[in-house]
């Protein structure tokens, strides 16, 4: 469609800077004087996918070649999705505004499971065939990565390669292997697929043949072709030789996270059992102070962003975060940029720096104790104490602050009424805190707010073991906790059940699930994620159609010996690892951090990191 | 400290860029350019920038004014101009840096240039009758959500029209701008498209100027 229509139809529906593109610091190029085009798909909002710091740092590090052009793509609002489906507009790119159906590949980053009906209605929308096996010519080539990548299972149907692990230099080893393919006039997918396999990191669903047993577990993953019997995940071993984006598109429109993003570290050392991202992304990797510094100043110089904040899973953890902090609230403040640190803990800083942290503007008050009572937190491992948050409470309530956020989980294994309740009781303790406070706000009320949110049992965890809980009993534990809150000066919000129900299905699934996200997605579910779209009975008829039961895949306990889709994965822990991990939960014993002693996880194989700092 | 006013054209991308998103672009145009702006001098400084009239979401202009403060009085006006128009994403054009003349309460009128896809179905007969017609009735929501009728024919000053019969037109055409009394060019046009049949949307509103009470220039 001629641009000046199209752009017309943007203004037909909200936020129609969300299409337009043309944003500073995004990239254009002459089509006709690169090798290989890069279609970026984030299968959510522009609002959501802009937010994202993978899609910077890959879309920077390939636009730095000549010869690729990457371009993003996000997924429409129902609004525009409608326009475009009446006026017959294929998915396109923000930059060239061509079809997707004409690059040579087309990536999606998986980020959340329910994200994976706007995988194929991104497809679909781009004229696309949706399964692998109908795509029959080399172009355009479907790619996924992403945290989600671990169990690709559930998508094996519709992805041609899954990058693992970390995809800064895996994704451009598939890109010149493509290009060296096609310039010696190679044009058969299957045989690209076959050479592509052999790379560290590239999963080729279509090379494995499952078995499944009468009840329908797997029983075997055999690779064909000359396919690897495990692949492995990719990890940069040098973060401060890595890739760091020296601009980045700016948004023009407001999106969820506006802001210079800095990366300061991967993985976690710590270890809580329901968390994914503490073990798929070991070992911990850290940048230098002095990398961290540069890289950050010049975002700030080339975006003109006024706000920049930190990024990692646990900032507190980094090694260095006192000079790191020094130098940069020096020059921060001299540039007049907000510094923004998500969960930092301030209690073992020196007097001087804590006196430099107060021109930081913060953000509230948060805490994630995940569990209402000390044993449970054991269980998880989550090694934050009733007397840390109430210390940590007592010093910000004397500073002026009046307000509180918590954030617990529900349906965590071996958890009780007595667990519940306590979730209740340490919100109140914190409320009598507020008042015995000498030096609080006079005046003000206190305002402690609970965030509860289901347990989803993830791949890769030791919780990948354990059953989740059935959504009946998500009700009755809900209203449990609601129940037990006396006072009004503590407010409780909660997830909606059912999706994390079918996040828990998604993401242990096999490779049949992919039929029912296929049916369900036909029966008109997409933007999952969204309460507003979000429609539960859709999927349950989806399941029914395809004869498959959401409770195989969430509600039983996995046997040691059950092979699990992602077994033929590997992302540095091992199983034996993970198994002992699940048996020390049970008995509520905790396991140190990766500083305090090495638990043995497996991922010390890579060389680098955590593993081998002096302790 | 001095006020100055910067005078640009918005266009391209910039067209879907709302009110209120144009003030965090400029802040950041500001900050690009190593002007030496003023900013306040609270826990969160910032430049202090106003713009004389809202662009609605959707219109080009070629008559943008954006106040804000230097830092330095005697910074060199032409080189300041030079460098905010080098910060500026494609779709802002600089045209003049200057002291401000008027305050923004002076502007009373706006011109536009509407011009019409062929999806519009507009044609010169009937947009000639349209808007000569002696009452044009159109219902507007107020502020407060209620909805009035107004008469756009007691608020349409002069206006001209171009093009032959089958090509694009255009309507240039000036209404009330300012605080006092506003009148969106879209209420107008969208009530002639129900009358055409034509699709909606399928036009492009350019805002050409503002002017004072007295039709001149305001700057």
């Amino acid at each position: 469609m001629e641009n000046s229509r199209l752009e017309q139809l943007f203004l037909s529906v909200q936020k129609p800077g969300r299409y337009s593109g043309g944003e500073m610091g995004s990239v254009y190029k002459d089509k006709s004087k690169v090798d290989v085009r890069f279609a970026f798909c984030f299968p959510d909002t522009y609002e959501i996918g802009m937010s994202h710091l993978g899609m910077k740092i890959l879309y920077g590090l390939f636009n730095e070649r000549d010869d690729i052009w990457c371009e993003r793509v996000f997924a429409p609002w129902t609004d525009f999705e409608k326009v475009m489906r009446e006026e017959n507009i294929p998915l396109f790119a923000l930059e060239s505004r061509d079809p997707i159906s004409e690059f040579d590949f087309i990536g999606f980053t998986l980020q959340y499971e329910l994200s994976y009906t706007n995988v194929l209605n991104m497809l679909q929308l781009g004229g696309i065939p949706l399964k692998s096996k109908d795509r029959v010519g080399l172009t355009p080539l479907v790619v996924a990565g992403g945290p989600c990548a671990c169990n690709p299972e559930p998508l094996a149907d519709f992805v041609d390669i899954f990058f693992l692990g970390e995809g800064e230099e895996v994704d451009l080893e598939v890109i010149d292997l493509y290009k060296e393919y096609k310039a010696k006039g190679g044009t058969d997918k299957l045989e690209f697929l076959k050479l592509a396999a052999k790379i560290d990191g590239v999963y080729v669903p279509a090379l494995y043949d499952v078995t499944y047993d009468a009840e329908g577990k797997v029983t075997e993953y055999i690779p064909k072709d000359g396919a690897p019997k495990t692949v492995s995940k990719r990890v940069m071993t040098d973060l401060d030789k890595a890739y760091y984006p020296k601009n980045l598109p700016v948004p023009f429109t407001e999106i969820v996270h506006d802001r210079a993003v800095m990366e300061i570290f991967r993985g976690c050392i710590r270890g809580c059992r329901f968390c994914q991202a503490g073990f798929i992304y070991r070992p911990v990797r850290e940048k230098s102070p002095e990398v961290i510094n540069r890289e950050a100043f010049d975002l700030c110089q080339s975006t003109g962003y006024d706000e920049m904040s930190l990024s990692s899973l646990s900032t507190s953890d980094y090694s260095q975060i006192e000079p790191l902090l020094s130098e940069m609230i020096e020059w921060t403040g001299k540039e007049k940029i907000s510094l923004s640190l998500p969960s930092l803990r301030i209690d073992n800083f020196s007097p001087e720096l804590l006196n430099k942290m107060k021109l930081i503007r913060k953000s509230g008050l948060t805490f994630a104790p995940e569990a209402g009572t000390q044993r449970l937190r054991d269980v998880i491992n989550k090694n934050i104490t009733e007397k840390d948050i109430m210390k940590s409470c007592a010093t910000a309530f004397a500073g002026g602050y009046t307000a509180v956020k918590l954030y617990f989980m529900i349906g965590l294994p071996t958890e009780t009424d007595e667990d519940i309740i306590g979730i209740a009781r340490l919100g109140q303790k914190i409320v009598d805190l507020y008042y015995n406070v000498d030096g609080r706000p006079k005046g003000k009320g206190v305002n402690v707010s609970i965030s509860v949110s289901t347990f989803v049992p993830k791949p890769f965890t030791p919780f990948q073991f354990c059953p989740q809980i059935s959504e009946d009993e998500m009700r009755r534990r809900q209203q449990l906790l609601r129940d037990s809150i006396t006072t009004k000066k503590i407010s409780l919000s909660w997830h909606e059940s059912k999706i994390s129900s079918l996040e828990g299905v998604l993401a242990r699934g096999d490779r049949r699930l992919g039929g029912v996200i296929l049916k369900a997605f036909e029966l008109g579910a997409k933007m999952d994620s969204w309460d507003e779209c979000f429609d539960y009975d859709i999927w349950m008829k989806a399941f029914d159609e395809c004869n498959l039961s959401p409770d195989f895949y969430k509600s039983r306990e996995r046997g040691p010996f059950e092979v699990n889709p992602w077994d033929h994965l590997d992302y540095g822990v091992t199983k034996d690892f993970l198994l002992k991990e699940y048996q020390r939960a049970k008995c509520g014993v905790t396991t140190q951090n990766c500083r305090e002693k090495c638990a043995g996880c497996g991922a010390n194989k890579y060389g680098k990191g955590v593993c081998f700092e002096k302790r | 400290m001095k006020n100055v006013r910067l005078f640009f054209k918005k266009g391209g991308p910039l067209r879907f860029v709302s009110h209120l998103d144009m003030n965090r672009v400029m802040t950041r145009v500001l900050r690009l350019s190593k002007v030496p702006v003023w900013y306040t001098e609270g826990f969160n400084p910032h430049p202090y920038i106003t713009f004389a009239l809202p662009l609605s979401l959707g219109f080009s202009s070629d008559y943008e004014v954006m106040d804000f403060r230097l830092d330095d009085d005697n910074f060199d006006m032409l080189k300041a101009k030079q460098m905010i128009a080098d910060a500026c994403p494609n779709g802002i054009e600089v045209i003049a840096l200057k002291e401000p003349k008027l305050k923004a309460g002076k502007i009373a009128f706006a011109t536009f240039d509407i011009t019409f896809l062929s999806e519009a179905n507009a044609t010169l007969k009937t947009l000639k009758e349209f808007l000569s017609a002696k009452e044009i009735i159109v219902s507007k929501t107020t502020k407060k959500g209620g909805v009035k009728e107004i008469d756009l024919a007691k608020k349409l000053g002069p206006f001209t029209l171009g093009g032959d019969e089958n090509n694009p037109k255009i309507l240039s055409l000036t209404l009330p701008a300012g605080g006092e009394d506003n009148i969106n060019p879209k209420l107008l046009i969208d009530a002639y498209i129900g009358i055409t049949g034509g699709k909606r949307d399928f036009y492009k509103i350019n805002r050409t100027s503002l002017l004072t009470a007295e039709l001149n220039k305001f700057e």
